[in-house]
C-alpha cells in the first residue's frame, strides 16, 4: 500500500535504536505497516530474522500435546514414546469406554443369583480376553488408520508392537483389577495369570500370523474353553486351581522367552 | 553414485501382477515418479519405504538391504515417508 509521506531518516534511526517515545513508536508501526517502502529501509539482521522465523514456525506448527501425553510423559516416559503410547488405536476413548462397558457387565453377571454357582465365569471370562481384543486392535494395518506411517519408523515392528502390547494389557489390567470389591473372591485375581498366559501366547503367536488372527484366535480358544469347564462344572479347574495357576505361569514365561527369542519375526517390513 | 538399487523385483496382490521384474537405478536429487492408475508406483513407493516386503528381487537404498531387519531399521532413521493417505 502506497502512502503520501514517508519516514525521515532520523526517526528511523530513532526508532531502531529505541529512542522514541512510546506513541512515537505506535505512529511509526502503524507507518510501517502500510508503508512497503520505508519498511526496505530499516536495517536487518537476515540471519536473527531466519532463526526467529525458524523459531516461531516450530512453535506454532508443532502438534498440541493431549492430556493423557501429558500425563505419560509425567510418569517419566520420554516424549516420543509417549506419544507413540497414546497413538494406539486400542488407547482410544472409545476402545477404554468398551473395556469399561464389558467388566460393568461381567460385574453385573457375577451378582446375578440365578448365576451364583458359576459366579468366577463371567471375570474369568471376560478379564484375559481384554488385552487381546486391545493388542488386536493396536498395530495392524487394518486396525490402525496411521500404520502405513507408523511402518516406516525406525520403531515399527517388534518394538512398537511390545510397548503397546504392554501399554493396553497393563490399561486393561488395571480396569479389571479395580472391579475386585465389587466381585467375591481371593485378594490375587484368579484372572490375572491367565491374562498373562493370552497375551504373551498372542505376542508368540504373531511371529507366525498377524496380530489380528493371532488375537482373535486365542480369545476364541479361551471363550470355549472357559465355557466348556463351566458346562461340566470345571471351571474352577480353569483358572483358581493352584495347578492351573502354575500352568499360567509357566507358559507365560515361556511364551515370553519364545516372543523374545523370534522378535524380528513381528517385523516383516509387510505393512 | 546410485542411492536406490532394484533388481528383478516383483510384487503381486493376489493374481494382479503391480510390478514385474522392475530393476532400477537412482542417483541422488530429485526423481519424479509418473506413470498411469496401477502401473506400481505407490507399491515400488513403498518397497523402497520398508514398509512392503516384495515378493522376489532385491532392493538397496543409500546402500542398505531392507530384507534384513537390521539394515532395515538402519533405513528407516534415515528416511522419511509421507504416503498417500496417511491416516491423519
Amino acid at each position: 500500500m502506497k502512502t503520501g509521506w514517508h519516514l525521515a531518516n532520523q526517526q528511523i534511526a530513532a526508532y531502531v535504536g529505541g529512542s522514541l517515545a512510546p506513541s512515537d513508536v505506535m505512529s511509526v508501526e502503524a507507518h510501517l505497516e502500510r508503508c512497503g517502502e520505508c519498511r526496505t529501509r530499516l536495517p536487518a539482521d537476515e540471519q536473527w530474522l531466519a532463526t526467529s522465523w525458524t523459531g516461531i514456525a516450530d512453535v506454532v506448527m508443532r502438534p498440541r500435546r493431549g492430556v493423557p501425553e501429558r500425563i505419560v510423559e509425567r510418569m517419566g516416559v520420554p516424549g516420543h514414546l509417549a506419544r507413540l503410547l497414546v497413538a494406539t488405536p486400542a488407547l482410544s476413548r472409545a476402545w477404554l469406554s468398551a473395556v469399561v462397558v464389558v467388566l460393568v457387565f461381567a460385574v453385573g453377571a457375577t451378582r446375578m443369583p440365578m448365576l451364583d454357582a458359576y459366579s468366577a465365569v463371567p471375570m474369568t471370562l471376560v478379564a484375559p480376553v481384554l488385552p487381546l481384543a486391545g493388542i488386536a486392535l493396536a498395530y495392524g494395518r487394518r486396525v490402525d488408520p496411521a500404520h502405513e506411517l507408523v511402518v516406516a519408523t525406525p520403531y515399527a515392528g517388534a518394538r512398537l508392537l511390545l510397548v503397546r502390547a504392554i501399554a493396553v494389557l497393563v490399561t486393561a489390567v488395571a480396569l479389571a483389577a479395580c472391579t475386585m470389591p465389587f466381585v467375591a473372591g481371593p485378594p490375587l485375581p484368579a484372572w490375572l495369570l491367565p491374562a498373562l498366559a493370552l497375551t504373551s501366547a498372542c505376542l508368540a503367536l504373531s511371529t507366525r500370523v498377524s496380530v489380528l488372527r493371532s488375537a482373535v484366535s486365542l480369545a476364541a480358544a479361551w471363550t470355549a474353553l472357559v465355557a466348556g469347564a463351566a458346562l461340566v462344572h470345571w471351571q474352577d479347574l480353569i483358572a483358581a486351581h493352584p495347578l492351573a495357576q502354575a500352568f499360567y505361569g509357566s507358559a507365560t514365561f515361556a511364551l515370553a522367552l519364545v516372543t523374545y527369542l523370534r522378535r524380528h519375526r513381528l517385523d516383516t517390513g509387510e505393512s | 553414485m546410485t542411492t536406490v538399487s532394484v533388481r528383478a523385483l516383483c510384487k503381486k496382490y493376489g493374481r494382479s501382477l503391480a510390478l514385474d521384474h522392475l530393476d532400477l537405478d537412482l542417483a541422488p536429487g530429485v526423481t519424479g515418479l509418473l506413470g498411469p492408475h496401477g502401473a506400481g508406483k505407490s507399491t515400488l513407493l513403498r518397497c523402497l519405504a520398508t514398509t512392503l516386503a516384495p515378493d522376489t528381487g532385491t532392493v538397496r537404498a543409500l546402500g542398505l538391504d531392507p530384507a534384513d531387519s537390521r539394515q532395515r531399521t538402519a533405513l528407516r532413521r534415515r528416511l522419511g515417508y509421507l504416503p498417500q493417505n496417511p491416516g491423519f
